[in-house]
């Protein structure tokens, strides 16, 4: 078992579905909510408390708007999110290497 | 998440950027509507050359192609009503589709009407054109299938840009079957069993 210091991670990423939601929409342009709750196989409840999470530490942005009368959320990575990303990975990249 | 093995962040990790990657599904309606309507275009043309009945056949193309393009539009506002992810290869793929299809519209529409080049060779050089856009769509659909396709589309451009016949009409209708409807309908089924 290879375990490592988890402080060393960015805490904000550092769970299961945040980090689930960051994989998604760095591979794609945007998300809706449905297709991330689908994709990470989260309760709506708990995917919106990640969602705000993410949103709040500039790490998404989201685009709200009505289709059919119905709202519709789409997420993408800001730039910010994307690098905070890149970093979360090269770190578990490089406590590999160790 | 407090003491977690790396190996298995980076293979968690790894395997919902592969998952989310392969949702560039084409369910293959353009191709098969582009394909009927122009195989419809090649047999009618092909009959009033060989016929010498010409009275309509200056219809023939520009109503193939309007109601191919209307109908297309139709098709893609649905696709966007519904789509749920958009993909920076999903942008790229329909970029290169909607590129082709104005060059090719242009060619054949140039072709017939203004006499700037002998309309024998409208076949070969959309040939040419589809041959480019499959090879591309191969590549991000990571489909090798597909990107063969481009070969036969590129063979038989060589080939009727070598041996100009009327025959080639027919020939380009059975190419227009068997490397762009098939494999449309090859595509409309596996998108509908990846739903």
């Amino acid at each position: 078992m290879n375990d490592f210091n988890y402080q060393q991670l960015d805490e904000i990423i550092h769970s299961r579905i945040r980090l689930a939601v960051m994989a998604v929409l760095i591979s794609v342009d945007e998300a809706e909510f449905t297709f991330l709750k689908e994709k990470v196989n989260a309760t709506d409840g708990n995917l919106s408390t990640h969602l705000k999470k993410l949103e709040e530490a500039g790490y998404l942005a989201v685009n709200k708007s009505f289709e059919n009368r119905k709202p519709v959320s789409r997420y993408m990575l800001t730039q910010k999110g994307k690098k905070a990303f890149e970093i979360y990975v090269e770190r578990l990249e490089s406590m590999l290497k160790k | 998440m407090n003491q977690i093995n790396p190996q298995e962040e980076i293979a968690y990790i790894k395997n919902i950027i592969n998952d989310s990657k392969r949702i560039i599904i084409d369910d293959g309606k353009g191709f098969v509507l582009w394909g009927i309507l122009v195989i419809i275009g090649l047999l009618l043309t092909f009959f009033a050359i060989y016929f010498q009945y010409f009275d309509y056949l200056w219809l023939v193309w520009p109503f193939l192609m309007a109601f191919g393009w209307l109908y297309s539009l139709v098709i893609q506002f649905k696709k966007e009503k519904k789509r749920k992810v958009s993909t920076f290869a999903g942008k790229i793929l329909g970029a290169v589709w909607l590129s082709s299809g104005i060059s090719i519209s242009m060619i054949a529409l140039v072709g017939i009407y203004t006499d700037a080049f002998d309309s024998s060779y409208i076949s070969p050089i959309t040939s040419t054109i589809l041959g480019v856009s499959y090879f591309v769509s191969g590549a991000l659909y990571g489909k090798k299938w597909i990107s063969m396709l481009s070969f036969g589309w590129w063979a038989a451009a060589l080939f009727t840009f070598l041996f100009v016949s009327v025959y080639n009409l027919l020939i380009f209708a059975g190419v227009m079957l068997f490397l762009q409807t098939i494999p449309g309908i090859i595509l409309y089924q596996n998108s509908k069993k990846s739903l």
